[in-house]
């Protein structure tokens, strides 16, 4: 569900960096890089194995 | 040093070669029956991360900002690379998924990801001082030929993409070693 939510808004972010108005476009790209972070971290949970 | 058009020649080149990247990850899920795990949905993701840049380049004219976009986002989808690859890094793991090419498919996302800010880096070097022909903020120029054919092919790809996960995934979270199409079952 958060992957295709993502997906949807980086279809919005591109759609309007080339058709859009250039603050949309600001506003969804920065939007997309947050939620991608957030959705890499709601996944991943489980540690490495590695040990340093 | 590079003109203007060329640059954005090349821009419109690269945003042909990541639909090609997520195309070659679509043929092997669909072809293999491989379904993508949330970790390489994540770089499905980096990839179209990855265009943002170009395509701001290809309609608003090419701007040291928007390389910078893409550096952000290559270093994000390294990110999420790094992760698989060491998840799998330990002597005996198999790995996730088929090999592709001697290479797991998060390796190539790895290499692919690290060559995009390394292509980005270049072209910073390499494009022509002076004033920019548009200025910053400036709408969109009316997109034809090339350039509009390399943007609806990556949208293409969003909406593809978009439109499979929320099939093999449905409207819950993905499961971490997905199977079956949820919404198909």
């Amino acid at each position: 569900m958060y992957l295709a939510a993502l997906f949807a808004l980086l279809f919005a972010a591109l759609a309007a960096a080339a058709f859009g108005p250039m603050r949309l476009a600001g506003l969804l790209t920065a939007a997309s890089f947050v939620a991608a972070v957030l959705v890499y971290l709601h996944h991943a949970t489980d540690s490495l194995p590695l040990s340093f | 040093m590079i003109s203007r058009s060329l640059e954005t020649t090349l821009n419109a080149l690269a945003l042909l070669a990541i639909s090609a990247v997520l195309g070659v990850a679509f043929l092997d899920q669909f072809a293999k029956g491989e379904l993508p795990c949330p970790l390489c949905l994540l770089q499905r993701a980096g990839f179209l991360l990855l265009a943002i840049g170009p395509v701001l380049n290809v309609a608003r004219g090419p701007r040291p900002a928007h390389y910078g976009v893409t550096i952000l986002a290559g270093l994000i989808g390294a990110g999420f690379a790094m992760r698989q690859v060491l998840l799998h890094i330990q002597p005996g793991d198999a790995g996730y998924g088929a090999p592709f090419l001697g290479l797991h498919f998060y390796t190539w996302a790895f290499v692919v990801f690290v060559v995009a800010i390394a292509a980005c880096a270049l072209m910073l070097v390499l494009r022509a001082p002076g004033e920019e022909p548009r200025a910053a903020g400036s709408a969109p120029v009316r997109l034809a030929g090339l350039p509009l054919i390399a943007v609806l092919l990556v949208l293409a790809m969003a909406a593809a993409n978009g439109v499979s996960t929320l099939l093999e995934c449905g409207f819950a979270a993905c499961p971490d070693n997905p199977t079956v199409y949820r919404l198909l079952q």
